[in-house]
């Protein structure tokens, strides 16, 4: 466009005209600043102006005049051709920008309205920030919310844009989570759907999805305001109790088990969002497994007993499984209603620690046997054999020379001497063997693998002459044992009767297997000279007795007890307890399992509790 | 006097070459018994039994390729007319048992001091 100092147009381009739906000679002789949106033609002028006082080339960026119901977004270049005479005025250069100045907007607009959003701290402050990020993206003309109670819909919540009558175009943005619609802002927009652009479109969208978390948000945050002023009125200790209580509370419904309230912790360390709970019941947070150990705690619990309550699994809300020790505690009336407390102490961060540990355990002594058994192997393929054909040579040569000449009594004695130390090195090397790596049951039964732990002695010095203990084994089981059960106790066995052989002196070694109550009991018991009074675990460890360690913590793995005492009579006695179905691998969870059918729901009314001392309940308490 | 009666023929395997060495020449010497063949694991031991077809075989109860339990039962099924002897230095009831199921006549026990020539001899009598 060729321009004067006012703006008045000399020339124009006719593409200029046709955005206008006019012709380049109709716009001749008016003033292009009308072709701009008013509030940015003093902008406009100030630029002619500019380039007229010969301050060279001048830029701006201004709105247009709406073409088509819209905004364009123009640059406006200025130079000043006066001196030329084809050209005689302002040369004004339009640059159309729209697109690029639509995307800053955009992105000013998103980033306002996040800002907002994260202020807004109740539903309708939320709302109202949407709405404006809304009309302002769309210049909607006309804006309704509508509640989720109204949305019918049954298609996926997005944002929709669709012609409505006439030159209108009708946007409807649902605020949803998931699939889950909170809210409804329907909009009218003059004009034809292809007005709202790509960007727009886009924006709405993330207007829409970050409206909706803020939405939810508050929503809960009303729903915690609202359960916070129910407590209040139940009085300041109650409060205490249970909105800041460090454990997990449920407030469960004496009637139906329904939940009518939990407290901050139980939504983090379950991972749940507290009106996703309520109104469910308890036992759709606990597993199904364990309701019968929960009415247990509900009849025996009270945090400080010595004995804790079997765990229970709790469903969290990201679909994991939670370990927790549950307490039942009657309370009073809650929101008009008989309730009881559902505490619920978060174990699972000790069972996965103890777990790991178990592992840990299991690994270092899978390790030490594997250890032992290639030193084991080693002997045997390399020293052993070098030995005993050594030994071989040895003998044969006593023999030849024994027969070539008998009166060589001192030479035949020192051969006899070296021949009889080279065996004594294997016996020992090879006794050694055996201590070191015990081949596993490999089918036989518990008590003949025991029968055949060597008990020959391996070590010089005093007693080496004393023969083996005999070895007597009670088997009072009555019935097989699983194997690795089996395994387990047949290694401990091994271990107490490889001590005895070494260290007791005993003439007679005795293993009882028998059964007390659910548990297996092993006993090994000696006629020698007994333990020292003070003997501990760690005393044994730090002398590097390693065996009785790791038997200890065999037992101990499976939950199992281990005792070394003096026997009645002298000697020493082992006694070992395991329960008879420990597994070793996953005691806790299986240790709320195989309780009786729950005999009477926690959540009965409030008159049977009082006909059934042992269930929950206030009138029972 | 000059023992008219031919000398048993043996196969000896053992892995170790020290064990290997000591047995050949310590049962190669003597006037009854001549070393025919000797391997370092299972599978030459039932090679070599298989193609000189000796009175005695004394296998390593330990060996690679099977093991003497292996090379036992293979060879004691092949050549009945062969005693198979196993010399171990494992003293547990398990590696005796194996080795007697397989087919060895006896378990003798490396360094126990005893004359493993007699041994085999004796044992090549009451057969």
């Amino acid at each position: 466009m060729v321009v004067d100092e006012q703006g008045v147009l000399r020339w124009c381009r006719a593409s200029v005209a046709t955005a206008y739906g006019v012709t380049a000679e109709q716009l001749l002789g008016t003033n292009a600043l009308d072709l701009l949106h008013p509030d940015d033609r003093d902008a406009a002028l100030e630029l002619l102006a500019s380039s007229a006082a010969g301050r060279g080339p001048a830029k701006a960026t201004v709105r247009s005049r709406p073409i088509d119901g819209a905004l364009r977004w123009w640059e406006l270049e200025v130079h000043d051709r006066r001196a030329d005479p084809t050209a005689a005025g302002l040369a004004l250069v339009v640059r159309d920008v729209t697109e690029r100045q639509r995307r800053d907007d955009v992105q000013a607009i998103l980033l306002r309205t996040s800002t907002a959003l994260l202020e807004a701290d109740d539903a309708a402050a939320v709302l109202d920030v949407v709405l404006h990020a809304a009309r302002t993206l769309t210049g909607a003309s006309a804006a309704t919310i509508r509640s989720a109670g109204d949305v019918t819909e049954a298609s996926p919540p997005n944002v929709r844009v669709a012609a409505a009558a006439g030159e209108r175009t009708a946007v409807t943005m649902p605020l949803a989570v998931g699939t889950e619609v909170l809210a409804v802002i329907e909009l009218e927009v003059e004009g034809r759907p292809d007005r709202l652009d790509e960007v727009g479109r886009g924006a709405l969208v993330v207007v829409a999805h970050q409206g909706a978390l803020a939405y939810d948000r508050t929503r809960a945050a009303d729903r915690q305001q609202a359960a916070v002023r129910r407590l209040e009125r139940l009085g300041g200790q109650f409060e205490q109790l249970f909105v800041h209580h460090p454990v997990p509370v449920l407030v469960c419904a004496a009637a139906d088990g329904a939940v009518l309230a939990v407290n901050e912790a139980c939504c983090e360390t379950f991972r749940h969002r507290s009106e996703l709970l309520v109104h469910r019941r308890w036992t759709e947070l606990i597993d199904p497994e364990d309701h019968a150990a929960v009415r247990r705690a509900a009849v025996d619990g009270e945090p400080g007993r010595p004995d804790p309550n079997p765990l229970v699994r709790v469903h969290r809300g990201d679909g994991t499984v939670a370990v927790a020790e549950p307490y039942v505690r009657r309370t009073v009336r809650f929101a008009g209603q008989e309730a009881f407390l559902l505490l619920l102490i978060d174990q699972t961060s000790r069972v996965d620690a103890e777990r790991a540990r178990r592992r840990l355990e299991e690994r270092v002594l899978s390790a030490a046997d594997e250890g032992r058994r290639r030193l084991a192997e080693e002997l045997h393929d390399g020293p052993v054999q070098q030995l005993a054909a050594s030994a071989m040579r040895l003998s044969f040569m006593r023999r030849t020379i024994g027969a070539l000449d008998e009166r060589d009594g001192r030479l035949l004695h020192q051969l006899d001497e070296v021949e009889r130390g080279l065996q004594v090195a294997v016996r020992e090397l090879r006794a050694t063997m055996a201590r070191l790596y015990l081949p596993a049951l490999d089918g036989r039964s518990l008590t003949d693998a025991i029968r055949a732990v060597p008990l020959g002695r391996d070590a010089p010095g005093p007693g080496a002459d004393r023969p083996a203990p005999a070895l007597v084994v009670q088997d009072q089981l009555g019935g097989e044992l699983d194997t690795e059960l089996s395994a387990v106790l047949y290694r401990v066995a091994a271990e107490a009767l490889r001590n005895v052989a070494k260290h007791a002196e005993a003439t007679v070694v005795t293993v009882r297997l028998d059964r007390v109550g659910d548990a297996v009991r092993l006993q090994v018991a000696d006629d020698g000279v007994g333990v020292a009074e003070d003997l501990t675990l760690e005393s044994v460890a730090a002398e590097g007795h390693i065996g009785l360690v790791s038997m200890h913590s065999r037992i101990a793995m499976l939950g199992g007890t281990f005792e070394l005492t003096g026997g009645p009579a002298g000697g020493t006695v082992l006694t070992v307890t395991v329960p008879a179905h420990a597994s070793g691998h996953d005691r806790h969870a299986g240790a709320t399992a195989g309780l009786p059918a729950p005999a009477a729901d926690l959540a009965r009314p409030a008159v049977t509790a009082a006909a059934e001392p042992r269930a929950p309940g206030p009138s029972a308490a | 006097m000059l023992d008219v009666v031919s000398p048993f023929r043996v196969v000896i395997a053992d892995d170790h070459p020290a064990m290997r060495l000591a047995l050949t020449e310590l049962l190669g010497g003597h006037p009854r018994l001549h070393v025919v063949g000797v391997a370092a694991d299972a599978e030459e031991a039932i090679d070599v039994c298989t193609s000189h077809r000796p009175d005695i075989a004394l296998l390593d109860a330990a060996m690679p390729q099977g093991g003497g339990a292996r090379a036992a039962s293979v060879i004691s099924e092949r050549l009945p007319a062969t005693t198979v002897i196993c010399l171990t230095a494992y003293t547990d009831e398990r590696t005796r048992l194996e080795m007697l199921r397989s087919g060895a006549a006896a378990v003798l026990h490396k360094g126990s001091g005893e004359d493993i020539a007699e041994r085999l001899l004796e044992l090549c009598a009451t057969r």
